[in-house]
């Protein structure tokens, strides 16, 4: 409610003037709407439109009739003349857009598997901490919770030196170093990829999992321990379950931000580029100073394309995951 | 062709598949049996599509896809199929056999301690083999060699010998067991199978006739020490005191032997008798007083201690290099030590073993969640904090010299004119974002003052901001003062600069002067005169209404001009942080208001919060494609600069005037708002208004003047806003601008969930007594959400400090936009400079740690 909505408190204003006050918030609303899509509208339209065009006019004159808008002595295309799909094209075609298509298959090669891993460790460790009685289980929890506000940045480093080499120890006060974790080879690779993905997602999965599971009834859990079942089978047959939304909306979650990430990819990938993921692609396209300007539009569009239809079909879970992951309750 | 040929193979490996997966599942669904009533067919099924696909894949993948499959998209799916798949199924079968070994504790104790002994057993061979302190039990290496030597023989002799001698212990030990079961033939004869059977895989492996692949190398010695732990375990669960602990000793003490014979003569210490009796001595005494202490059994904690003592005493403290008697005892020791502590007790009742079996639980739920935050993050942190502390340069000599711990990489942050300078903060006070937010917040506040006197309410702790905001005022006047009088200083010129941008004409400087000096003594004098003079309230600033939104607006322009004054990649991560949080949370919670019950209120929010699910990449090239500028003269394809150029057409065009009349109207209206909020007390209003009406009348002006947007007064030609490569050092804002537009949409769900869970009757109270709308969104609607705020506030900041991606692919941080996260980025990956890169890494951690500490203090209130 801007001020310049509010009615004055005199007693002089009509029903009319009213109404058209109390009206102004919405068309802030709507303009506001309006300016928030333009810059994706733009992206898009300018898609359908080639090299020369995108460079010679904005984007919604593929909207107008070519006469209204060509330039004198100009054979560029403009106005509707312009459409075209080459920039698709190209696209698919890998060798001229530096391999998208190859960082389309590598986007879903990092994302799904970076997706169920995490979902499939957190959901035990949520169970545990929201159902299994054991000593120091909520300084546990929350020690692990609080590593949420924890930047990426500082775990990249060791990170990347311990796949390229695996994690040892010089015992203090001697020279006996011991291997704690072998080098198996990980350097570059998309399980490297998928590890790192997992280790950042575990707090934000088991806060998320848990607010959950813990607030499942109770009486559930204790008439299956009364009926024998062990936490396993507690943990299969109903938190599973009764978990499924929650479970959705973390997927979804997971999904979108692996598929969007472009610091891990480039940090944990393999530098010659057999496992860079659409975005490392076009983050390199991009530096190339506008050689591959217009193929930008379609790559962006393509790499979007996924998790936007991800976010149309699936928006009910992905708020719900947002909320409960902010907001108690 | 390649299509068909390729459908023809997958078809092919998934009827092979099918039919080895069969039968792969048929064995393991005997094991299957072994589960719990509830998960069982769950299991079969799991079982049969795990192996059906792996095998499928296996025969897809790698060197054979290439053969196989006709794309090299279709080979990286397969690939990336079986590697998942591979994984599913090592982590899965270690999870269930985790569950399965518990489950047996309350069950089966012999299973239990059998299986147990089998695991460890492995993970310790395994940890001793794979740290290459003994050998492999491979081919001719160690005790192949010995066999060898003893049996001297050829290899077929070796294999026969292997079968006799495998079959000959393995059956006496099935026998046994079919004894203690009172079940003998069966066990007598599976016994002798397995014996027979395995030591003809021995012999096979020791004679060299099987290749022997690194792996296979890797493992064997890993599964003979599981072997005879396992064996040690089964023992240990059937036998009573005393003669538990002879066994478990002596059994130790023989896999200890066995240990100590494979012993690589790099690691067999020469013993020395002090350390060898002094250190597990020492820490016995320890254990057994922690045992103590904690009421635990005190031989239990002596028989660890003393076994840590023996191998800090006799492997560490002394070199390597002694005769294989040395080591045999070493280890002997070792095992013996480690067996008494297994055996010293009775057999635990099932009581205790029901008890384990829970409490092991918890940990067997926990642990890959644990692993993977224990050494992807917190390891990781800590040794991130270590390498910043490490300095490595070259000496005089050219030599590389590492330098721990150092400060080093700090000082080179905080000490570098392009990550932290503050040289030029005088030129803030005379800057025009200045000069305009604080005379916006100075007459927010004169305003809060007012509404604050009458109606009582106080924002709290906010009678702090009087005299600050009168000294800051003071500090201004005075620095405008010495930029009047003083033109040829130095430092005042510096400051002109920043100033040119909005004021310049001198005549402005005295205005802003008085104006400076008038209100900043008057704010101390009502500091000072207080609650005394003003009346009944005392010093109440009350900030509910329009007027706060000015005074937001005014900080926002405040913080802008410190944030351009002092410059470095430390500061614009600041800028960052304060500009992007306030602005994405301002913005939702105007959006999460405005929307709230209007008409299709589900599809705003949805178009706004779609940037969320757009990467900062593709953000970074959609708003690329607004800010481009094209050379002057070239038609601008840039929405932005196209918008810029277009105004200042219109500004030189006739046209204008429809343009100015419409904004004079819209003028006018502000204006009776003005006059008819003053009269009904509205002050919120007035403020409101006023703000918008002054920036609306200097546009209306501009325009009227023919000098607005792109095109320059004498018509040369356009001027295009080089939005994000020039334009220092405001360039900034507009990358920030991209990570707004993308946050508002997460600020506005929460905020519009908040707001929607406010209780209606509250709101519906306050309209009954005739607030308006402005009153019950702050009156009612703030307070209500508060702690939303904060938790908005809080996950923005450290999402904002996070994120590279956008400076990375906008500018890559030149321009002098270059943030900590990115920096990070370059100094780490690209530069290779590790130390600088981690010590940057730290100051983010630094920087998030308040938030980290409210998290834990909010998780603490919630009672997890």
């Amino acid at each position: 409610m801007t001020a310049v909505g509010q009615p004055p408190t005199s007693p002089s204003n009509t029903g009319a003037i009213y109404r058209f006050l109390s009206g102004i918030p919405t068309w802030v609303l709507w303009v506001i709407v309006l300016v928030w899509t333009l810059p994706t509208a733009s992206l898009f339209i300018n898609s359908f439109r080639g090299r020369e065009a995108q460079r010679d006019s904005v984007f919604w004159e593929l909207f107008l009739p070519p006469d209204s808008v060509r330039n004198e002595g100009s054979d560029i295309p403009a106005g509707w003349d312009a459409f075209t799909l080459d920039n698709y094209d190209a696209v698919w075609n890998s060798t001229a857009s530096g391999g998208l298509k190859e960082g389309l298959v590598n986007s879903f090669a990092i994302a799904i598997p970076a997706t169920i891993i995490p979902i499939a460790i957190a959901a035990f460790a949520a169970y545990a901490f929201a159902w299994i009685d054991f000593k120091g289980r909520e300084p546990l929890f929350i020690s692990v919770v609080a590593l949420l506000a924890i930047p990426n940045q500082t775990a990249l480093l060791p990170l990347l030196q311990t796949y390229a080499g695996g994690a040892h120890w010089t015992i203090w006060g001697t020279d006996k170093t011991i291997t704690l974790l072998p080098d198996v080879g990980l350097q570059g690779t998309s399980t490297a990829i998928w590890l790192s993905h997992t280790a950042f997602a575990m707090p934000f999965a088991i806060f998320l999992l848990h607010n959950y599971i813990k607030s499942l009834p109770k009486d559930v859990f204790e008439s299956a321990r009364i009926d024998g079942a062990d936490h396993f089978t507690i943990f299969w047959r109903l938190v599973v379950p009764l978990s499924i939304p929650v479970l959705a909306a973390f997927a979804i979650f997971q999904f979108l931000w692996t598929w969007n990430d472009l610091l891990i990819a480039t940090v944990m990938g393999d530098a010659a580029g057999s496992t860079s993921p659409m975005t490392v692609r076009i983050a390199a396209l991009t530096g190339e100073f506008g050689r591959n300007e217009h193929l930008l539009t379609a790559g962006a569009f393509v790499q979007a394309a996924v998790p936007l239809a991800v976010f149309f079909l699936l928006q009910r879970f992905f708020v719900r995951g947002l909320l409960a992951g902010s907001v108690k309750g | 062709m390649e299509v068909l040929e390729t459908v023809g193979i997958w078809i092919l490996a998934a009827i092979v598949a099918a039919g080895v997966g069969g039968l792969v599942a048929g064995v393991l669904r005997r094991l299957g049996q072994l589960l719990p009533e509830g998960i069982r067919g769950w299991f079969d099924r799991a079982v049969f599509a795990v192996v059906f696909v792996f095998i499928g894949l296996w025969m897809l993948r790698d060197d054979r896809s290439e053969r196989f499959l006709a794309t090299p998209e279709a080979a990286k799916v397969a690939d990336t199929l079986w590697s998942v798949l591979l994984a599913v199924i090592l982590s899965g079968t270690v999870f269930v056999a985790a569950n399965l070994l518990f489950n047996q504790a309350g069950k089966s104790y012999t299973r239990f301690s059998t299986f147990l002994g089998g695991v460890l057993g492995f993970i310790t061979f395994g940890l001793l083999d794979g740290n290459r302190l003994i050998q492999h039990v491979n081919g001719r290496d160690g005790l192949g060699e010995a066999l060898h030597d003893i049996v001297n023989a050829n290899e077929w002799t070796l294999l026969i010998f292997s079968i006799v001698v495998g079959g000959l212990l393995l059956g006496g030990v099935g026998w046994v067991a079919g004894i203690v079961r009172d079940n003998v033939q069966p066990f007598r004869l599976a016994g002798l199978v397995v014996g027979v059977v395995g030591g003809f895989l021995w012999g096979l492996f020791f004679a060299e006739r099987v290749p022997v692949d690194t792996a296979i190398a890797v493992i064997w010695t890993p599964l003979m020490g599981a072997a005879m732990c396992a064996a040690l375990g089964y023992a240990l669960a059937r036998i009573d005191q005393p003669l538990r602990l002879v066994v478990g000793v002596v059994g130790g003490a023989a896999i200890g032997l066995f240990a100590g014979g494979l012993a690589f003569t790099s690691i067999v210490p020469r013993i020395e008798v002090v350390n060898a009796i002094a250190w597990p001595l020492v820490l016995a005494a320890i254990g057994a007083g922690i045992s103590y202490l904690r009421g635990k059994p005190i031989l239990g904690g002596a028989l660890v201690g003393a076994l840590v003592g023996w191998i800090i005493g006799v492997f560490l403290m002394t070199n390597p290099g002694g005769p294989r008697l040395e080591a045999l005892s070493a280890f002997g020791v070792t095992g013996a030590l480690a067996g008494a502590r297994f055996s010293y007790r009775e057999r635990p009742s099932s009581v205790a073993l029901a008890e384990m079996e829970n409490r092991s639980r918890s940990y067997i739920f926990l642990a890959p969640a644990l692993f993977f935050v224990g050494v992807g993050l917190i390891a990781s942190l800590i040794r991130t904090v270590l390498l910043s502390l490490e300095n490595s340069f070259r000496d005089d000599a050219g030599q590389r010299v590492q330098e721990f711990p150092s400060f080093e990489n700090y000082r080179q942050i905080f000490g570098t004119d392009t990550n932290w300078d503050l040289s030029n903060w005088r030129a803030l006070f005379t800057s025009a974002p200045f000069e305009i937010g604080m005379l916006l917040v100075a007459a927010a506040i004169v305003v809060a003052l007012l509404i604050g006197r009458r109606s009582g309410n106080a924002l709290r702790g906010s009678r702090y901001l009087l005299p600050v905001l009168g000294l800051i005022l003071l500090a201004g006047a005075w620095f405008e003062f010495r930029l009047i009088n003083d033109s040829g200083d130095e430092e005042a010129l510096s400051g002109a600069v920043l100033a040119q941008a909005g004021t310049g004409a001198p005549g402005w400087r005295y205005i802003y002067l008085i104006l400076f000096l008038v209100v900043g003594l008057g704010l101390l004098a009502v500091t000072l005169t207080g609650g005394r003079v003003a009346g009944t309230n005392g010093i109440n600033l009350d900030f509910t209404g329009g007027h706060s939104a000015a005074a937001v607006f005014g900080a926002f322009l405040l913080v802008t001009g410190i944030f351009a004054a002092i410059r470095g990649t430390v500061i614009n991560s600041l800028w960052w942080v304060f500009m992007v949080t306030a602005m994405a949370s301002a913005f939702g919670l105007a959006i999460a208001a405005l929307a709230d019950k209007a008409r299709l209120e589900n599809v705003a929010k949805s178009v706004i919060f779609m940037p969320l699910a757009i990467s900062f990449v593709g953000a970074g090239i959609i708003w690329r494609f607004m800010y481009i500028a094209r050379p002057t003269g070239n038609p601008q394809t840039g929405v932005l600069n196209w918008a810029w150029v277009e105004i200042g057409n219109l500004s030189m065009s006739n046209g204008r005037w429809i343009v100015v009349a419409v904004l004079a109207l819209l003028l006018a209206g502000l204006l009776a708002a003005i006059v008819l909020g003053f009269r009904s007390g509205a002050f919120g209003l007035v403020t409101g208004s006023v703000a918008v009406f002054l920036p609306l009348a200097w546009l209306t002006w501009r325009l009227a003047a023919g000098r607005l947007g792109g095109t320059g007064v004498d018509g040369a030609g356009d001027r295009t806003i080089i939005f994000i490569s020039q334009n220092l050092p405001y360039n900034n804002l507009w990358l920030m601008v991209v990570l707004i537009w993308i946050q508002t949409g997460f600020a506005m769900v929460i905020f519009s969930a908040a707001i929607k869970a406010v209780p209606q009757e509250f709101i519906e109270a306050a309209r009954v007594d005739g607030a308006t709308e402005s009153e019950i969104f702050w009156r009612i609607i703030v307070p209500q959400i508060l702690p939303t705020i904060g938790v908005v506030v809080t996950t923005l900041t450290v999402n904002v400090l996070k994120i590279f991606d956008v400076v990375k692919v906008m500018t890559n941080g030149n321009f002098e936009t270059q943030i900590v996260a990115n920096e990070m980025f370059f100094q780490a990956f690209t530069a290779g400079n590790r130390g600088l890169g981690s010590a940057l890494a730290v100051v983010l951690f630094l920087a998030v740690l308040p938030v980290l500490y409210l998290n834990i203090r909010r998780l603490q209130q919630e009672g997890a």
